[in-house]
């Protein structure tokens, strides 16, 4: 039977699958709704741009849809869906940018932006003061210089709430190795804001 | 000033400590360390207000001409209006 309402989060995971398989055309929808928002975020700050990002978004509905046979169910739906999104976004950074991208890619130990040497306190500055320091896009260039490796890490965890394991599934890496690239990531992001923090407001 | 080879240990620490997975009598020596430690007490304080400030204003979201163009894709646009269950 098909679902009379259509309501975000009010369907249990197992019945949202059984929908899906039946081919429900409301199940889609609320697939969309309930993953699609990661999804594009994901792509949008892997591949930088919103036409691409929008792109992958459709690829992904249209090859999950497709091949929800595959699917097993040892995962969340929307895990599965990320790490379908996430590979259609290494293969196109890949294929525009083939020796710079790489997730196995070594970070390199001895990074300089991870042993903090910025330590000028902006932790507890008003909201409207640092608003005023153009924060959305220094936020964005921020994430944007971060190695494709810890940049995907760190959205997953810190910016869409994903917890440790599920990110270990979506990256095909281990629990670990997330834990160590989200501490680099979070350092990185830290030192890069700080000196800018440091510049625009001290002395005033 | 660089920080000491202790402090840069015990801020190797901090990550665990703020997903709650670090253990209970090093979460209180991270803790007492933090308090003596003026340095690592700022470090350990931005890179908490990093997080937030990325959670808070980071997020981008699916557009709504992008999903209205996605639900068309899929043959789905007589169901778009059902959004949130405001239909």
């Amino acid at each position: 039977m098909p679902m009379a309402r259509r309501v975000k989060g009010e369907l249990s995971e197992a019945d949202l699958l059984d929908a899906l398989r039946r081919g429900d055309r409301q199940a889609f929808a609320v697939a969309i709704d309930r993953c699609g928002d990661t999804i594009y975020h994901v792509a949008y700050r892997l591949l930088g741009n919103r036409e691409e990002a929008e792109d992958i978004l459709q690829e992904t509905f249209l090859q999950a849809f497709q091949h929800l046979k595959d699917f097993r169910g040892e995962a969340r739906l929307c895990t599965w869906l990320y790490r379908i999104a996430y590979n259609l976004a290494l293969m196109r950074l890949r294929r525009k940018e083939p020796e710079t991208i790489s997730i196995d890619q070594p970070i390199l130990l001895e990074n300089d932006e991870e042993v903090p040497r910025e330590l000028f306190d902006w932790c507890c500055l008003p909201e409207e003061e640092l608003l005023r320091a153009e924060l959305r896009s220094v936020l964005d260039e921020a994430i944007r210089s971060l190695p494709m490796s810890l940049r995907v890490v760190f959205l997953l965890r810190d910016m869409e709430g994903l917890s440790t394991e599920e990110v270990a599934q979506i990256l095909g890496i281990s629990t670990d190795a997330v834990k160590t690239r989200l501490h680099r990531a979070r350092l990185q992001l830290r030192e890069r804001l700080s000196r800018y923090f440091a510049e625009e407001l001290r002395g005033r | 000033m660089p920080l000491s080879k202790r402090c840069e240990e015990w801020l190797g620490q901090i990550s665990l400590y703020l997903d709650g997975e670090l253990a209970e009598h090093l979460c209180r020596e991270l803790e007492r360390h933090l308090e003596e430690c003026p340095d690592c007490h700022v470090v350990f304080n931005t890179t908490r207000r990093t997080i937030e400030l990325y959670r808070q204003y980071g997020r981008v979201s699916m557009p709504g001409e992008a999903r209205e163009r996605l639900f068309r894709t899929l043959n789905l646009e007589d169901l778009l209006r059902d959004e949130s269950g405001s239909g």
